[in-house]
């Protein structure tokens, strides 16, 4: 069985920005999460885990650059970011040095937005192919990652809620670890493909055909046969096409989600 | 009736036997190797994707672009995909693969040149049936409806496959990023949905990875075409276990 306890802080931005100066529609989240998850193989090549991930700490928020004269508000965000059950199977091939893996995994919020919480709502699925070739220096890894993101209802802190309607996503990753005695450094490159980002709220209607993102991930980790730890940085980068019926006298607009900054810092044990 | 019936026998059993396989049992197992083979799960998945993919679209106002500067992700650089993306390098890979093994006396080379023509025939012939079956109009062209599936993705995809499949994942990465370049280029340039292209890479690689298992390890399938009583025609389908 395998346990896991991570630390997270997120900080995403969602805005419209134009000529990268002036933007509108602009708001904030900030999360501290606590992850808690464990993983129990009940057979060989084959676990499940359970995970529980929760919001320590966290804001929705809208800030607003000088030039654009925007009401500030924020609104607190506390308790259960998410539960999450998944199995895992991994494939046995001749080759020792290359493994390959398939996982499923759902993702909920029970949790209902009020006025006092901006809870996320709504469920994902996620369908990922996970392979690794080992050499002696290290390894080669990544996946090819489908997710259905399911409808989501946020309540900021003007009091409106904002749905967000469901979209799907698939794309690949591919990244190189370094491994050094019981340390290893990485980096992963990932890019996916989206459905169109449509959200509306009462007083604005944002729609989108498709979109992509782009995701970096850097870490380092110290490994040893029975725990590890591990600290990354992710910045992730999603870009949608905006419809040009909705923009059409806005040029030189980016339809854009950002996060600038995605710390985690994980602990596994074996036991 | 019974010319026709009596033809169509001599046609069946003529085919099956002009080489060990036999041309018919070999179209009929290739057909069928992305169910009958471990490209299965290729197919599955990609199912699953594509469903998803449709399940998720968005309303799309259509338009026309006069500039593609601002569509994403590749911008005005989509036209590059759009080109080489009709099947150039299937038939340059069939071409070269061909000559080098004529030329060197390489049958593993001619065996790379015919993999690749048996993947992509049955790819395309798959995504033109499927084109013309559903007539999806063109996010960004609605007087087109040859939207789903994707032919470039298909296309790119069977190529990328059989590189992978015969050559290795070094080559094998090289090609799935020209495929992918290829693919996206569909998207950025209004040609085609998402769910368009994952049926295209679905029906490409299994095509791709269906007629290199196949060629691995032998047919296991087999169909014809068979006379009946009452004036009828027969499917007959065969498998070996």
């Amino acid at each position: 069985m395998l346990a896991t306890v991570a630390l997270e802080y997120k900080q995403t931005e969602f805005e419209l920005e134009q000529d990268e100066e002036l933007t509108f529609d602009l708001f904030k989240t900030w999360q501290n999460i606590l992850h808690l998850r464990t993983q129990y193989g009940y057979e060989d090549g084959h676990s499940f885990h359970l995970g529980i991930n929760l919001v320590a700490e966290g804001k929705i928020g809208r800030q607003f650059d000088q030039q654009t004269p925007i009401q500030a508000y924020s609104i607190r965000q506390k308790g259960i970011h998410s539960i999450q059950l998944g199995w895992l199977k991994n494939f046995i091939v001749e080759n020792p040095d290359r493994l390959s893996s398939l996982s499923f995994e759902i993702v909920g919020n029970p949790q209902a937005a009020s006025d006092k919480n901006a809870a996320l709502g709504g469920a994902d699925l996620i369908a990922r192919y996970l392979f690794t070739f080992l050499n002696s220096w290290g390894e080669i890894f990544g996946d090819l990652k489908m997710e259905y993101r399911g409808d989501k209802r946020i309540r900021r802190g003007d009091g409106e809620e904002m749905k967000i309607r469901h979209l799907s996503s698939i794309g690949p990753s591919a990244g190189y670890k370094y491994r050094y005695e019981s340390f290893y450094a990485f980096g992963l490159l990932g890019f996916q493909l989206n459905t169109g980002y449509q959200a509306t709220s009462p007083s604005y209607n944002r729609t989108t055909d498709h979109g992509f993102a782009t995701q970096v991930k850097l870490g380092v980790g110290y490994q040893r046969p029975k725990w590890m730890l591990e600290l990354d940085a992710i910045v992730v980068t999603e870009l949608y096409n905006k419809d040009a019926a909705d923009f059409a006298n806005l040029d030189n607009v980016e339809f854009e989600f950002e996060t600038p900054y995605n710390f985690n810092l994980t602990y596994s044990w074996l036991f | 009736m019974a010319l026709l019936k009596l033809t169509l026998l001599c046609l069946a059993l003529l085919l099956s036997s002009q080489s060990e396989a036999g041309a018919l049992a070999t179209i009929g197992s290739d057909l069928a190797s992305p169910v009958t083979t471990p490209a299965r799960y290729i197919l599955v998945g990609g199912v699953v994707a594509t469903s998803l993919a449709y399940a998720t679209r968005t309303h799309r106002t259509y338009r026309k672009r006069e500039t593609f500067g601002d569509a994403k992700p590749l911008g005005d650089l989509g036209f590059i995909g759009d080109y080489i993306g009709y099947g150039a390098l299937n038939l340059g890979y069939m071409g070269l693969a061909y000559w080098y093994g004529e030329y060197y006396d390489d049958a593993d080379s001619r065996l790379n040149a015919e993999l690749m023509m048996r993947a992509t025939s049955y790819t395309f012939t798959l995504t033109m049936i499927g084109k013309n079956l559903i007539s999806e109009r063109r996010p960004g062209y609605p007087d087109d409806d040859q939207s789903f599936p994707s032919g470039h993705a298909s296309a790119s995809f069977a190529f990328a496959s059989v590189v992978t499949a015969r050559h290795g994942w070094g080559w094998g990465s090289l090609a799935h990023a020209m495929a992918g370049f290829i693919t996206v280029s569909r998207v950025n340039d209004d040609f085609h949905y998402l769910h368009d292209i994952l049926a295209g890479i679905t029906i490409g690689a299994s095509y791709g990875w269906g007629v290199h298992y196949n060629a691995q390890k032998g047919r296991n399938l087999w169909f014809s075409l068979l006379p009946v009583e009452r004036g009828g025609l027969g499917f007959a389908l065969g498998t070996q276990f």
